[in-house]
């Protein structure tokens, strides 16, 4: 396919599943249940989903490993746990802003973190290390917050919203999370030449003048920024960071620098499509996101396994 | 005129206090119960799932026939609702979007206190049009504390605890301790310095050595892991406690039947003290 194709495919795709989710729901047409309920749902998922998708996309080209991903490196556990504490203490209840707030806090302390254990000059190995020790910090607090939990409802109200959902958020939520996505987004987006460099070898990639601390710094902190606001608004949603680059990186030569955009527009068609699935196959009590797109994304991401092992052989 | 001044007058104090709610919707099982105590059954739009599953609602019964709604913001618009009310830790996003597109929320907080629900009732019986039947439902809870009172008045303190799946207890401060105490009981959790939700676990609880040790599970509750700790004989042998169950379908949301919990406590008071 070539790369026009590949952008008008996942264009339409994405129109397409827009224009549906703002028209399809219980409530019907009028206009302020499409402006006020369903466009910021569509609107967060659009930005999740590329946020999701890019840093995806993103990491495993820094770290040159198809299996990294946006939780890899502690920012969306660290944002899960900022966001269970804004629960945990009752914030969530005074102000719209507490739990997107208390998140984004979280994944930059990840970020802080990381930068402390896994400093400017060492390895991509170590960043990873790194990353999974902030991640798993990250998810022992969490679950420490649910075990200490001042009454049975706080417990549960914690564990639900860690599922991952988009269901009834607002304009005000969009306001806050959508142009820090939107940054961290565009700082993924500047990386693109440096990542294909990188593809030859890091000490090749800094023989054509790539400066590998400065890379890791701009990406760790776009990573930050884009998985922080989009935990912060929709709670762990899982699969997309790593199912998506994927699905992809066939169409674009397997350069991870080209990779980048389709895979902001395939997370966004993915998260989109998932949502509009949790909308109109649950007739009782509402799916979470989060449980979906892992329940069909890991069998998918299996089949893809085996078929990548049986064309290798 | 000075007819008119007298109509006048006669229809400012005849007129409710608000004109009652044409379409409730209760998105919030402990929301539900009250709606169906206190609400004239044309007012209710609708209740949420849980209303009619009799293993977890009161007044299962009267919910069924009466339309179920899954707590969406998008759904109850569709319902045209002229009120919702909404329970503590849910819907938390759900009440945020309701209010800003102009829907009046009624948020109900968990109570933790008789006195808590005397005010909750009161509160859902006006913004529901019918001040006169929270008036009788709080009587009717305070008529049987104090009857629960004046079985346990006079006898010498004892001691229980509350004591559910995975051992988990409730403390100071929550609505399950002054259970115990309206039944004349001292509660061990709270003697154990826990705040709250808390868990106690076995060996604390037979060296704690309760009067009474009070099993939190429904009768016919699925099996699980942590309930099968609950029917450790070990327990009861050990600290030669006696037993009593007593379903959280009378305490899980604390309402005016929460009094039927203090009943039966007392009288379990009373079957302690009578025993050899």
């Amino acid at each position: 396919m070539s790369r026009p194709a590949l952008y008008a495919g996942l264009l339409s795709a994405l129109v397409v599943l827009a224009a549906a989710s703002l028209l399809i729901g219980p409530a019907g047409l009028s206009g302020l249940v499409v402006t006020e309920i369903r466009v910021p749902r569509v609107v967060l998922a659009i930005a999740v989903g590329a946020s999701l998708g890019l840093t995806g996309a993103a990491l495993q080209g820094l770290l040159r490993n198809p299996l990294a991903e946006p939780g890899l490196i502690g920012a969306a556990p660290a944002a899960s746990f900022g966001a269970a504490l804004a629960f945990y203490f009752g914030l969530a209840g005074y102000s719209p802003f507490a739990v997107p707030l208390a998140a984004m806090t979280g994944a930059g302390t990840a970020v802080v973190l990381l930068y402390a254990l896994a400093g400017r000059d060492s390895s991509m190995l170590s960043l990873v290390l790194a990353g999974v020790a902030v991640s798993s910090f990250a998810g022992a607090l969490t679950a420490l917050a649910l075990n200490l939990a001042p009454s049975p409802f706080a417990a549960l109200e914690i564990a639900f919203w860690l599922l991952g959902s988009l269901a009834d958020r607002t304009l005000t939520d969009v306001y806050v999370a959508v142009p820090l996505m939107a940054l961290g987004c565009a700082l993924v987006l500047t990386t693109g030449r440096a990542l294909d460099a990188l593809t030859l070898g890091e000490d090749a990639a800094r023989s054509l003048g790539v400066d590998l601390g400065r890379l890791r710094l701009t990406l760790v902190a776009g990573i930050a920024l884009a998985v922080g606001a989009a935990v912060s608004v929709s709670g762990a949603i899982g699969f997309v960071g790593l199912v998506v680059p994927h699905l992809l990186r066939r169409f674009v030569g397997y350069q991870p620098g080209r990779l980048l955009m389709p895979s902001a527009l395939g997370g966004a068609v993915l998260v989109l499509a998932a949502d509009l699935v949790v909308r109109l196959v649950s007739t009782g009590i509402e799916l979470k996101l989060g449980v979906v797109t892992a329940l069909v994304g890991a069998p998918f991401f299996l089949s893809l396994v085996l078929s990548t092992r049986r064309a290798m052989r | 005129m000075r007819l008119a001044a007298a109509a006048l007058a006669g229809a400012f104090l005849t007129a409710p206090v608000a004109a009652a709610p044409a379409r409730v919707v209760s998105i919030h099982l402990c929301a539900d119960e009250l709606v169906m105590a206190l609400a004239d059954p044309g007012q209710i739009a609708s209740l949420s799932w849980h209303a009619a599953d009799p293993a977890q609602s009161y007044l299962a019964e009267r919910a069924v026939g009466l339309p179920e709604n899954f707590g969406g913001a998008e759904e109850v618009i569709a319902l045209k609702p002229d009120l919702v009310l909404a329970g503590a830790y849910s819907g938390r996003e759900t009440k945020t979007l309701l209010r800003r597109l102009g829907v009046k929320v009624l948020d109900l907080d968990l109570p933790r206190s008789f006195a808590d629900i005397r005010r909750q009732t009161m509160a859902a019986a006006e913004a529901l049009g019918h001040p006169e039947r929270g008036r009788t439902l709080v009587a009717e809870m305070d008529a049987k504390l104090a009857a629960a009172a004046r079985k346990v008045a006079g006898l010498p303190p004892a001691s229980a605890i509350l004591y559910q799946p995975g051992g988990v207890t409730m403390g100071k401060g929550f609505l399950e301790d002054e259970i115990l105490r309206q039944a004349g009981l001292g509660n061990v959790a709270t003697t154990l310095g826990i705040e709250g939700q808390g868990s106690v676990s076995i060996e604390t609880l037979i060296a704690a050595r309760p009067d009474l040790i009070i099993f939190g599970v429904e009768p016919d509750a699925p099996p699980s892991l942590s309930a099968r700790m609950l029917s450790n004989r070990v327990l009861v042998r050990a600290t030669r406690a006696r037993p009593v169950t007593l379903p959280p379908i009378l305490w899980t949301c604390g309402a005016w039947f929460t009094a039927e919990a203090v009943d039966r406590l007392a009288n379990a008071r009373v079957a302690l003290a009578k025993a050899p």
